[in-house]
């Protein structure tokens, strides 16, 4: 046995299956909720669905994603190639966790928050709390998982995996850049025009250029490991890349309701978008440790079916 | 060649000699695969052309001896699982580019170490190894070139 597999339960191996299925029936949840407050024209049964189950879903996915890129960091002791990337990967998925406290269970003046019935304190107090964390998963969350995904796509590229980029991806690429040179325009005029901002507001207007420089990356990385096929590594590049997709989507989501073109019942819609972005931020590591738990387990019944797959494939019985 | 390496026991050496004395085949085995030995201890500088000429008899003569056919079962097997491993971790897009009919097996070997040494970690991508080494019927340690 190796040290790999003295610190990976095998049970991490089912963490992707665990992840999706909580995810989906969550979501199950939600729309028959958003359903139920339609027809009965209740728009406090979808906001207290968000302020309870759904806020603490996303804080224990937030978690979870931590403690796995914690786990697969411990499988690449330093000197190993993807040892940066992965640090700094958890250190983004940590600056999350930022926000699931903060901004996800203090901010929301509900039962569970430790600042609820406090009265117009914990309103302002969540207030500050919402603008403390929020800088901390928005621009300094998106600078670290932006280096740490350009350090993946170099060894992408130094190991010989190319990204075959189609027409769609050419156009995807061209509308992030267009976009990431407009939003940044937009925060130098902001900055320039000479009136005071805050420091949330500044943090708030790195936000769109960053997300669409992340929109690039997420684009190339998902055109590397789409190249890969559907092996485990593969698909923890990909759901980074579906987490940062389904995350601009809620960026466009909350700038189109934000301008009134999604009225109730439609408005709430991009906030289910919320669940299957942290369940990718968290699926991406519990793919990495599945890879990692299979290796670990080398004696295990799966490292003998894929043995017998492979001596099959020969046409002959094998003597493992 | 276990005879003429040394390698078997008193017992044994006395019994196989008293056959090939006796056996006319068995010596003119005997004498070619000595033949052969002395060719192949022969110094570095030898004409490459000359080599290659002269090889082709002998490694025709290996591709006859016992257990060669095994040998390379054993290597099929073990590219095979090779193949599995790369498609379980990576995908079949990686291996169908990677893993071509014709690649030397030593190349093989060099890149799957690499990719899962890359993107698996340095000890997980040792156990892998080490059980697809295992599993083919291979004495190799982890860590060694697959």
């Amino acid at each position: 046995m190796t040290a790999t597999g003295h610190f990976l339960p095998r049970g991490l191996a089912a963490a992707p299956r665990w992840i999706v299925l909580i995810t989906a029936a969550q979501l199950i949840v939600g729309l028959f909720t958003l359903a139920l407050g339609f027809v009965t024209g209740d728009a406090a049964l979808v906001r207290n669905f968000f302020e309870y189950p759904g806020a603490l879903l996303l804080a224990a996915l937030v978690a979870m994603g931590v403690a796995l890129c914690v786990l697969v960091l411990q499988g690449f002791p330093p000197g190993e190639p993807l040892r940066p990337a992965w640090l700094l990967i958890t250190l983004a998925a940590t600056s999350r966790i930022v926000s699931g406290l903060f901004g996800q269970l203090l901010a929301i003046n509900a039962l569970l928050s430790p600042l609820s019935g406090t009265g117009e304190a914990s309103a302002s107090m969540g207030g500050a709390s919402r603008h403390t964390g929020l800088p901390a998963t928005g621009p300094i969350g998106m600078i670290l998982f932006g280096l740490g995904f350009l350090l993946v796509l170099g060894t992408f590229r130094k190991s010989g995996i190319p990204m075959r980029l189609k027409r769609t991806d050419w156009v995807l690429l061209i509308s992030l850049g267009a976009f990431t040179a407009y939003s940044l325009a937009c925060a130098v005029k902001c900055v320039c025009s000479g009136d005071k901002i805050t420091t949330f507001e500044l943090f708030s207007l790195a936000n769109n250029p960053l997300l669409g420089v992340l929109g690039i990356e997420a684009v190339l990385l998902w055109r590397s490991a789409s190249y890969m096929g559907c092996g485990l590594i593969a698909k923890c590049w990909r759901a980074f890349s579906v987490a940062i997709f389904l995350s601009l989507a809620d960026g466009l989501g909350v700038w189109v309701a934000d301008r009134g073109y999604l009225p109730w019942p439609a408005s709430p819609l991009t906030w289910f978008l919320w669940f299957p972005a942290a369940a990718a931020y968290a699926l991406a590591p519990a793919y990495q440790v599945a890879a990692m738990c299979r290796a670990a387990t080398r004696t295990s019944q799966a490292g003998r079916d894929v043995h017998r797959l492979a001596d099959r494939r020969l046409g002959d019985a094998p003597a493992v | 060649v276990a005879l003429d390496d040394g390698e078997l026991d008193a017992r044994r050496t006395r019994r196989v000699r008293l056959h090939v004395d006796k056996c006319s085949r068995c010596t003119c085995e005997l004498d070619r695969i000595q033949q052969q030995k002395r060719f192949l201890a022969l110094p570095r500088f030898v004409d490459a052309a000359a080599m290659r000429e002269s090889l082709g008899p002998v490694m025709a003569d290996v591709a006859s001896w016992p257990g060669t056919h095994a040998c390379e079962r054993s290597r099929d097997v073990w590219r095979s699982r090779v193949r599995t491993q790369l498609e379980l971790y990576f995908g079949s897009g990686l291996v169908a580019a990677f893993v071509k009919p014709d690649i030397p097996d030593d190349e093989l070997a060099s890149q799957a170490q690499k990719l899962l040494t890359t993107f698996l970690g340095r000890e997980s991508a040792a156990a892998v190894i080490c059980d697809i080494l295992r599993g083919g019927g291979y004495a190799g340690a982890p860590g060694e070139v697959l």
